[in-house]
């Protein structure tokens, strides 16, 4: 299976350097240092036609770095996202310079990612015409044309954000990714702020998309019952490093990383009801200053002298499925 | 914290040096003084003579550097017009000038604090609608034009305060001062009203949105339920929070005021820097701009620090993400 | 309930309009506009051409018939000029400088604080620095050393306010741009992807207006003011052009001597014009900040 989307060993560090007179007084007193996060550290990951990848984590674990290096918003300080083998964005003067249109990005805040001052059929129109997928003439039957597709009247256009609810919002967001007649979308939190009923109506608007169109689908979320519903496969991310894959039941059903089993227990679930209420304990420890050896050690419950010394590397842990633990290698 | 005064104590640096090259740059490129410095009939010889005496046959970057050094050395040039020396003679200005905006500034708070406490407690009342509406004009009306009505009001129709001058004045410490004689303060009365007028609508919409800000407060409301008096609530704990961004603002607008005396000077002919400085415009008298002008840059930069210091040492907030 | 909405525009007229004062204020202005577009016409008297002027007509007082045989409704100037005429065309001078002045400030300083706020990094730095250095000293000390350095005159004068002015723009469009910049629009928009200059003119910009109109009408009544003070001190426009400045500056000498009136009247015009901007702008600032909307 070759990935249509692909992301190649991407690490991301932000960096603050101190000021002159920071670095000044530094000399003198204690030592002003370059802060530096790594917020994506080193994650391959590829999604194939027509396929969707939950990737999972806490806030703050670099899901939505990720998600934006994969549809080119963001220029990864190492490695590469590709699309069909092309990059998805080249640098320029430091900055992301998007190459395609075929990866589309939805955001998690209906209300904050659309222009109030623009009426929703131009936002939608917007980008087609720009990139003459559609022309004057034909631009109000493409605007119907994918509000239709998910689930908006097309008679709504000349209406502005404002006017909607908030999962009207969602699909709006969704109909101008779709208007670029995309072959991936990165997801981030899409359906996050949405009422619980609202959600699973989205939702099935995602999965009417991926059955119509073929898209590949990477779906950052932090629900882990909203990714088992809609992914195949899912991704657990923990500080930056992705610590396991595989396809959504089986690690749902037999979870091979402490901290994706931590998750898991902590979706209340109907069946279990009565039992006890095992969140993973602790913070998120702060990613300015990364636990050494294996990251996840202050919070396992398995922890081992070794966790503490060595980071463990992904391993294939049954067929198709990879996780980072050192449990794993007896 | 230590970062954070090392800072901005070389940025103000930077600034002044930098201000100095452009005003310099500036006030280089205007007219040829020597057509005001010596007399048209004068024949050949003399010109040169004057050029060279002056230094103005040199090209730009030797007149800068020239004048540079002798910045240093606190030498700010002889004025073409009265032949003396620019700083002292802009000094000798000084006293009239400051004593000017000080009262100016008296008069802004002194009436500015109770008329904005008193809109900001009773916003509906007809009183406070007046004030408020007031203080917009204070605010819009060029200060030229209100200085003209205060003339003509109260010097020409009325009659009852001088137009123009300083009038009678004591000497203390070898500087005149105008406040100490009756007639000292009648001509000083008018010119400083003049320039009190935007500081003092400055200061009632500070009051009365700070007042407004504060009197639903927690701190208030625990305060007046505890049955303090309303005097004391107002005057002690709302006026309290209230000063810190009044003083802020005084202590940034005193510059502004200095620079606004311009215009007041020059319509009630109060003998001060402004009035010199519009006369050496006119008479493209370069050593005395070049001088007040740096005078003017220092005292902008050095307020602007020294309210940013205060600030610091105030607000831990600003002290401590001050840095970013 | 239509398909199509009300547009912004038409909401937002019907909320300024809920004030009578900003709505006569806006009548005034345009009333100012109309009377200075139209003066070559309606004028009485050209003040400019030195031929219908008489010395024997000088100084009359307001409602005096002079040589010409008209009423000088508000009397006439040192050189027998009509107070009333004159004040038309300085409303010309005077509106034009302020809206020249105004419109190119408003231009360079948008693009100033948009680029600022969407390049970030240096760029960001260097400019706003600089912004903020010029605001740290009052606009009319600006205009005043500029117009020293420039030299009289229309061009120069709007040069100088122009100079001293769009600080503010910057500064305002600056500060905008940064809070909208943060929001998910703006990424969405180039990461469709947009141009950036395309995401600048349509995205961020039309966002960051409210504040900008509000600093823009008061900016451009500040504009008439500066302009009408550096003609006072004798700095401003020459006395060929004379704004309403220079006409007040021209009867001051006069007015110790009780002829009072051809200083006065062209100052209540000044007068009436600013207060008109300011009230309009005033109400632009309720209606377009969104704290005070229920």
């Amino acid at each position: 299976m070759t990935a249509l989307l692909a992301l190649d060993h991407v690490s991301m560090r932000f960096v603050r350097r101190p000021s002159l007179a920071e670095r000044i007084v530094g000399a003198l007193a204690r030592g002003a240092k370059t802060e530096i996060v790594r917020a994506v550290d080193g994650v391959s990951l590829g999604l194939a036609r027509g396929e969707v990848v939950g990737l999972v984590g806490e806030s703050g674990c670099g899901k939505s770095t990720l998600g934006r290096i994969a549809a080119g918003l963001l220029l990864p300080t190492e490695g590469r996202a590709l699309l069909d083998g092309a990059p998805v964005a080249d640098d320029s003067d430091g900055r992301a310079a998007k190459r395609t249109t075929a990866v589309q990005m939805i955001f998690q805040d209906p209300f904050a990612s659309l222009n109030p001052r623009m009426r929703v059929g131009e936002a939608i129109a917007e980008g087609p015409l720009a990139h003459g997928l559609t022309d004057r003439a034909k631009a109000r039957d493409t605007v119907a044309a994918v509000m239709r597709r998910v689930g908006l009247d097309p008679a709504f256009a000349g209406r502005y954000p404002h006017q909607f609810s908030g999962g009207q919002r969602a699909r709006i967001g969704i109909a101008r990714a779709l208007a670029m007649n995309p072959r991936a979308i990165v997801a981030d939190e899409a359906v996050a702020a949405l009422d619980v009923s609202i959600q699973a109506q989205v939702l099935n608007t995602f999965l009417d998309l991926r059955r119509d169109l073929d898209l590949a689908i990477l779906f950052i979320s932090h629900d882990l019952g909203v990714v088992g519903h809609l992914a195949d496969r899912v991704a657990i991310m923990y500080l930056g490093r992705v610590v396991e894959t595989g396809p959504v039941g089986a690690v749902f059903a037999e979870p091979a990383h402490p901290y994706t089993r931590g998750l898991i227990e902590a979706v209340p679930r109907l069946d279990r009801r009565r039992a006890s209420f095992h969140p993973v304990r602790g913070e998120i420890p702060s990613p300015l200053d990364p636990p050494r050896g294996c990251h996840f050690h202050p919070r396992c419950p398995h922890v081992m002298p070794r966790c503490r010394e060595e980071a463990p590397v992904l391993r294939e842990v049954a067929p198709g499925r990879v996780a980072s633990c050192h449990l794993h290698e007896a | 914290m230590i970062a954070f005064l090392l800072q901005r104590l070389a940025g103000a640096v930077v600034v002044i040096f930098a201000m100095s090259l452009i005003v310099f740059a500036g006030v280089f490129a205007i007219g040829n003084p020597i057509d005001v410095l010596i007399n048209p009939a004068a024949d050949q010889i003399t010109r040169a003579e004057t050029i060279a005496r002056y230094g103005l046959d040199r090209p730009f970057w030797e007149q800068y550097g020239y004048f540079l050094g002798a910045l240093i050395r606190g030498d700010f040039g002889t004025s073409f017009v009265f032949n003396q020396p620019a700083l002292g003679l802009i000094l000798s200005k000084l006293p009239a000038t400051l004593e000017l905006a000080l009262a100016a500034m008296l008069i802004a708070i002194v009436l500015g604090i109770p008329l904005g406490a008193y809109a900001g407690l009773k916003p509906e009342s007809a009183i406070s609608r007046t004030i408020m509406a007031a203080s917009v004009l204070g605010f819009s009306l060029p200060t030229f034009w209100v200085g003209l009505m205060l003339i003509l009001v109260f010097s020409v129709e009325l009659g009852w305060l001088p137009s123009g001058g300083r009038g009678e004045t004591v000497l203390i410490g070898g500087i005149e001062w105008s406040f100490l004689t009756s007639d000292g303060l009648a001509h000083l009365l008018l010119p400083a009203f003049n320039l009190a007028l935007f500081k003092l609508s400055l200061i009632i919409r500070l009051t009365r949105a700070g007042m407004r800000e504060t009197w639903p407060a927690d701190f208030v409301k625990f305060a007046r339920a505890k049955g303090l008096s309303m005097r004391r609530v107002v005057l002690v704990h709302a006026m309290r929070n209230i000063l810190i961004p009044i003083v802020t603002v005084l202590g940034l607008e005193f510059g502004s005021v200095v620079a606004f005396a311009v215009v007041t000077e020059t319509i009630f002919s109060w003998p001060g820097m402004g009035k010199l400085v519009i006369d050496s415009i006119l008479t493209l008298d370069r050593p005395v701009m070049v001088t007040y002008l740096m005078l003017v840059v220092t005292m902008f930069v050095t307020i602007n620090l020294l309210v940013d210091l205060a600030y610091a040492a105030l607000d831990p907030r600003v002290r401590l993400g001050g840095q970013r | 309930m239509s398909t199509r909405a009300a547009s912004p525009a038409a909401l937002f007229w019907a909320e300024f309009a809920e004030s009578k004062v900003a709505l006569g204020g806006l009548f005034v202005f345009a009333l100012a506009v109309l009377l200075a577009l139209t003066a070559p016409w309606i004028t009485p008297q050209d003040p400019h051409d030195q031929a219908l002027l008489s010395l024997m007509d000088a100084r009359l007082p307001p409602g005096s018939v002079g040589s010409g045989g008209y009423t000088h409704w508000l009397g006439t100037d040192a050189q027998g000029r009509d107070v009333l005429s004159a004040i038309f065309w300085g409303l010309r001078t005077s509106l034009f400088v302020g809206a020249a002045a105004g419109v190119v400030a408003l231009c360079i300083g948008t693009t100033v604080g948009l680029a600022a706020a969407f390049f970030g990094g240096r760029v960001e730095l260097a400019l706003m620095r600089l912004v903020d250095l010029q605001l740290s000293f009052p606009a009319i000390l600006l205009a005043l050393v500029l117009v020293a350095i420039l030299g009289q005159g229309l061009f120069q004068v709007v040069v100088a306010l122009v100079a001293a002015q769009y600080a503010y723009f910057a500064r305002t469009v600056h500060g905008a741009a940064l809070a909208e910049r943060r929001k998910e629009y703006i990424e969405a928009a180039s990461g469709i992807p947009l141009r950036p200059t395309r995401v600048v003119l349509r995205h961020l910009l039309p966002n960051c207006l409210p504040p900008l109109i509000v600093v823009a009408t008061v900016q451009v009544a500040n504009a008439i003011a500066i302009e009408a003070t550096l003609s006072f001190l004798g700095v401003g426009m020459p006395v060929t052009e004379p704004s309403l400045g220079t006409l007040i500056a021209n009867g001051f000498q006069f007015m110790l001597s009780g002829r009072y009136w051809i200083s006065v009247y062209p100052g209540i015009a000044l007068l009436i014009v600013i207060v008109a901007i300011n009230l309009v702008g005033d109400q632009l600032r309720d209606v377009l900040n969104p704290r005070l909307k229920k």
